[in-house]
């Protein structure tokens, strides 16, 4: 028997991850990767989350160990922001980057939480890049990854790493707000599909770069998120048990 | 935190629109609402508020003048009639004023047991809290209407005076739930002079309890320290509505607006004829005083994408309520500031904010000169040269640098306001604190002037013991003083008082965004995102994308497995499952798992897994106390005799065509050349994994950095969701005339199996020479999403299918 008249079957989370790249990369990103066992001071210090501040409670977060010499913290990332400010010290300035990842919390899981998943990250940072060029290019991202014409609304929020900060909505691709019982956005014709901002002058200077000189955009959406949104996927722990039914679609 | 509806209208002059419009208006101007609840004749809002606002916004009051600001409506300020206290008040006194920086209180008497009135009682059930007795319900209704926590204490029970001190080494306090805290010197309490009667600023206690009887209280209103609170919260595993708000620092000025509103409707709801008030009792040692910040139109526009006029930004501040100046001339205005400070005293690490404009040292007098012009610039003066551009030409309004050698170092540390954290105390610092860390300054500054035209300088200075305007020659600065410009241009600031309760107002960019959030986002104009070039991918991506593609090619899967063991080199801190309390140091464990789960489902998924399962993960493994490695494990698993004792050759062939095929351009690599790797076969179950490090294999291999595409994508998927029910296979063979169409074949196995029947493929063709008809060998997959199928519904099916192919005149084998 033929061995290999058939082809092997892709994980969906490394399909988004390709037709992401495929995109960013046409418009000039380059794709880095950073660590996921990090320290606390890339995670959460230098990200301007302030020691001792209930900010760092909006992410549960495994801790691994503290290092008795230095004393800083160990902890699996719970964020592809992590990786914003080691990148920016090694950095070429302009920058225009995104880093897909997979991170981590320590929460209960559900069929929309794992403990495990992937994040998109990207940050631009430049002389000129503001939020006019922010909704621009999430625009054009989430046009072409569910190749559908997306509208986007930013609606203020709140991430110590960047001011101001936006919560991102897209309009529904599947009902464009036409009904009130659409299973994806749940009749507001919105769905909530990512966070961004202006990356903090905090941030910019513990990445060695003067806010005076350079400012630049960093946003970060849950892949995972885009797959249940793109194929309908109803429960994200099936991505990471190894069950091969989920894959064989794909 | 939940919100009322009726409740933000008692702040509020205009009737307030509909539910649902304040829902659209609050998510799409500042906070997200994440539900509205009907009520018999209220609405409740459920509105998330992030850490950025949480040390005000969680208060109806505050909501309320976020409404009337976006929907320009009508604020009514709080009516109080405060009755004037008539005796001393309560006698208080503070241990550590960092960790309290205020404490009032003021004590009422001859109160009468009552019941709350009904509208307090609405009001706070409609947030979901009981009432309990009026005087609790007070602090209560305070508590989520200005988002002061305060408590009220039985006068009677209480011993002397009130002291915020740290606790002693084994004090205890009985909770007003009934817990018992053992206490220890990192825990601040509220203490009388037989000990604690609370924790403070995060529960109260029983002994001094307001009760149904209580007739004389005092009520404490106090701020303290939000870290202090954070840790203790975290230290005795109490989490209180209160604590939450001191966690996230709240204003001192308040706690005098909450005491007066407490001490009014306490009189209001529980006094009698007799009921007299006491003096406020006050200790502020250092009042609060309003942050400048400073912004430039050019600055916001520059930012949002935008081209806002100054009086576009004038008219968004104002009603806002802002209170801000316009400084035209930045540098006049530094002249003059500096000026005002002639003559003021000098004191070394003298506060920008709390100290000036009476008190200075050299850089906190350079500070507060241009964050009163609108400028921020850094606190200490080796910050400040590093801040600064060189400059020959020197204008009004640079500074000057030196190292003067002349100022003794100090001991120990002081705490920064502006950076809140300490400092260690240092002279002459070679190094940037707080602006750019780590950049050396090597030849050292101690101190910093402000030039004034005309060859003057202004300086505090401590040998002069104050705020001194000289001549530059003669003076410190004569001798190999660098100039500086701090300026990067010299276009007009609003200066902003940020008002006291927005501790989130602090840098320009928290401006920038008071004004997004009133324009909204769709007024910028963008740049083209056409690229010049195409972006670069790491080297690792690169190869481990043809590693992808090479193996798809070969007929294997890719799947994905957890990060989390029950074993591993580095175990979990606070992991709650002890299946998952260690990151996972190899892939081989997961991917075994996953070829037995394929292996058994591969008989529902068709003819593409059979007899030889084909897997692979490609992940993280974590080994030692630092190694996190990429790897990838490559699996086969089979059922088929003759497959099993090959399975190993197989995986170890697969191996040696992935390493030509990543290592093309005459670079050949032999899989003995990766040391990483690990077999695992067992030829009785039969399957065969190989693991290697792709980080070895990537480093030997020549830098390459562009996208390589995925090969053979599916575009067309629409997902099917996963039983967790097992299902049923059947298969059947049928032997049929050539010319039959295989499409009505299929069509009527599909017809005939039904709902149940969720796939079927075809596993078997078989004609022997010479004769017509052709045998097919299908299987059928049953299963569906709610329950385990049983044999008695699938007979049915199979009957009916083996009939309708007699009939057609097929025969079944």
């Amino acid at each position: 028997m033929n061995q290999h008249h058939t082809l092997g079957h892709t994980h969906p989370i490394i399909l988004l991850i390709d037709e992401i790249t495929a995109i960013f990369t046409d418009m000039g990103f380059s794709v880095a990767e950073g660590r996921e066992l990090v320290s606390e001071n890339d995670n959460f210090d230098v990200l301007n989350f302030p020691k001792d501040h209930p900010a760092r409670d909006m992410q549960d977060t495994f801790y691994i160990d503290t290092n008795k010499t230095s004393g800083t913290n160990r902890l699996l990332r719970t964020q592809t922001s992590s990786v914003q400010v080691p990148y920016m010290k090694e950095a070429i300035l302009p920058i225009q980057m995104i880093v897909p990842g997979k991170v981590f919390r320590n929460e209960s899981t559900d069929a929309t939480h794992e403990m495990q998943f992937f994040q998109l990250e990207g940050m631009v940072i430049n002389k000129t890049a503001n939020v006019a060029d922010l909704k621009k290019t999430l625009e054009d991202f989430l046009t072409k990854v569910f190749k559908k014409e997306a509208e986007i609304r930013m609606r203020p929020s709140f991430f110590p790493f960047v001011e101001p900060g936006y919560e991102v909505d897209m309009n529904c691709f599947k009902c464009g707000g036409q009904t009130d019982i659409c299973s994806v956005c749940k009749g507001s014709g919105w769905i909530e599909i990512l966070g961004a901002g202006m990356i903090h002058p905090n941030v910019l200077r513990a990445g060695g770069i003067d806010p005076r000189l350079y400012q630049g955009f960093a946003f970060g959406c849950g892949i995972d998120r885009i797959a249940m949104l793109k194929w309908g996927i109803d429960d994200v722990r099936l991505l990471y048990n190894g069950d091969v039914r989920v894959v064989a679609q794909f | 935190m939940k919100f009322s509806y009726n409740w933000l209208q008692t702040h509020i002059q205009e009737k307030l629109p509909t539910p649902e419009v304040i829902s659209q208006t609050l998510t799409h101007k500042c906070f997200e609402v994440d539900g509205i609840e009907k009520l018999a004749d209220d609405y409740v809002f459920d509105v998330k508020i992030l850490p950025d606002r949480s040390h005000d916004a969680a208060a109806h009051r505050v909501l309320a003048r976020e409404l009337c600001y976006y929907l320009e409506l009508t604020y009514l300020p709080q009516h109080i009639q405060d009755k004037a206290g008539v005796f001393e008040g309560p006698k208080l006194a503070i241990q550590d004023t960092q960790a309290s920086p205020r404490f009032m209180a003021r004590s009422i008497t001859a109160l009468q047991a009552k019941e709350s009135p009904k509208w307090l009682v609405d009001s706070l059930e409609a947030i979901g809290q009981r009432s309990i007795n009026p005087i609790v319900d007070i602090t209560n209704y305070v508590l989520y209407d200005l988002g002061k926590p305060i408590h009220a204490f039985d006068a009677d029970k209480i011993v002397g005076t009130i002291t915020t001190r740290f606790a002693k080494e084994g004090e205890t306090v009985v909770t007003l739930d009934g817990k018992y805290i053992t206490l220890d010197s990192s825990i601040l309490v509220l203490a009388d002079e037989e000990g604690p009667l609370d924790i403070a600023g995060i529960k109260g206690g029983k002994k001094a309890e307001v009760t149904h009887d209580t007739t004389h209280v005092i009520i404490v209103s106090s701020n303290f320290n939000s870290s202090l609170i954070r840790k203790t919260t975290q230290k005795v595993g109490i989490k209180t509505d209160a604590a939450r708000r001191f966690e996230n620092g709240i204003t001192s000025e308040l706690c005098a607006y909450a005491l007066e509103v407490a001490t009014a409707l306490t009189v209001e709801i529980a006094g009698t004829d007799k009921t007299e008030t006491s003096i406020n009792t006050d200790i502020y040692p250092k009042p609060e005083k309003r942050y400048k910040v400073g912004v430039s139109t050019s600055e916001i526009n520059r930012v949002l994408g935008t081209t806002l006029s100054d009086t576009d930004i004038a008219q968004i501040f104002t009603k806002r309520g802002f209170s801000y100046v316009y400084v035209k001339n930045v540098r006049e205005n530094i002249k003059t500031v500096a000026t005002q400070a002639i003559g003021k005293k000098y004191k070394r690490g003298a506060s920008v904010l709390y100290d000036a404009p009476d008190v200075f040292d050299c850089s906190s007098l350079t500070a507060y000169a241009y964050s009163e012009s609108g400028i921020a610039i850094p606190r200490i003066s080796v910050d400040q040269f590093v801040y600064g551009t060189d400059t020959a030409d020197i204008e009004v309004g640079d500074i000057l640098c030196i190292n003067s050698g002349i100022i003794k170092s100090e001991q120990g540390t002081y705490y920064s306001q502006v950076l809140q954290k300490d400092i260690a105390e240092c002279a002459i610092r070679t190094e940037s604190v707080e602006w750019m860390p780590g950049t050396q300054v090597l030849l050292g500054i101690d101190h910093v002037g402000i030039y004034m035209g005309e060859g003057v300088v202004v300086h505090a200075h401590g040998a002069h013991g104050a705020v001194v305007k000289e001549s530059i020659v003669g003076s410190v600065f004569e001798q190999g003083a660098i100039y500086k410009k701090l300026l990067f241009s010299d276009e007009g600031r609003f200066v902003v008082s940020a008002p006291f309760e927005r501790l989130d107002i602090r840098i320009k960019e928290d401006l920038i965004d008071e004004v997004s959030k009133w324009i909204g986002t769709d007024t910028g104009t963008p740049k083209n995102t056409k690229a010049a070039s195409v972006g670069e991918v790491t080297k690792k991506i690169h190869y481990t994308a043809h590693i992808r593609n090479f193996l798809k090619q070969e007929g294997y899967s890719e799947i994905m497995t957890t990060s989390f063991s029950d074993e591993g080199d580095i175990a979990i801190q606070n992991s709650v499952d002890p299946k998952k309390n260690h990151l996972r140091k190899n892939l081989q464990t997961g991917l075994l798992q996953a070829l037995h789960k394929a292996s058994y489902n591969s008989l529902s998924l068709g003819i593409e897994f059979d007899p030889t399962v084909r897997l692979f993960e490609i992940g993280n493994i974590f080994s030692g106390e630092n190694t996190e490695e990429t790897h990838i494990c490559i699996g086969v698993i089979t059922k088929n005799k003759k497959e099993k004792k090959q399975v190993e050759q197989r995986l170890k062939d697969t191996l040696s065509k992935l390493l030509n095929t990543v290592s093309e351009e005459g670079l050949s690599l032999e899989a003995s050349q990766i040391t990483s790797q690990v077999m695992s076969t067992d030829e009785v179950v039969g399957y065969s994994m190989i693991e290697i490090s792709i980080d070895e294999l990537v480093v030997q291999l020549p830098e390459k950095n562009t996208f390589v595409p995925l090969v053979g994508k599916k575009t067309d998927t629409i997902y099917q969701t996963l039983s967790v029910f097992p299902f049923i296979t059947r298969d059947i063979a049928v032997f049929v005339p050539s010319e039959v169409d295989l499409q009505k074949l299929e069509d009527t196995l599909l017809e005939k199996g039904g709902e149940l029947c969720t796939k079927i493929y075809q596993f078997d063709r078989f004609q022997k020479t010479g004769e017509e008809r052709i045998s097919f060998g299908y299987r059928l997959v049953f299963q569906v999403a709610d329950r385990t199928l049983s044999d008695n519904e699938i007979e049915p099916i199979m009957t009916d299918i083996y009939a309708t192919f007699s009939s057609l005149g097929w025969e079944v084998r």
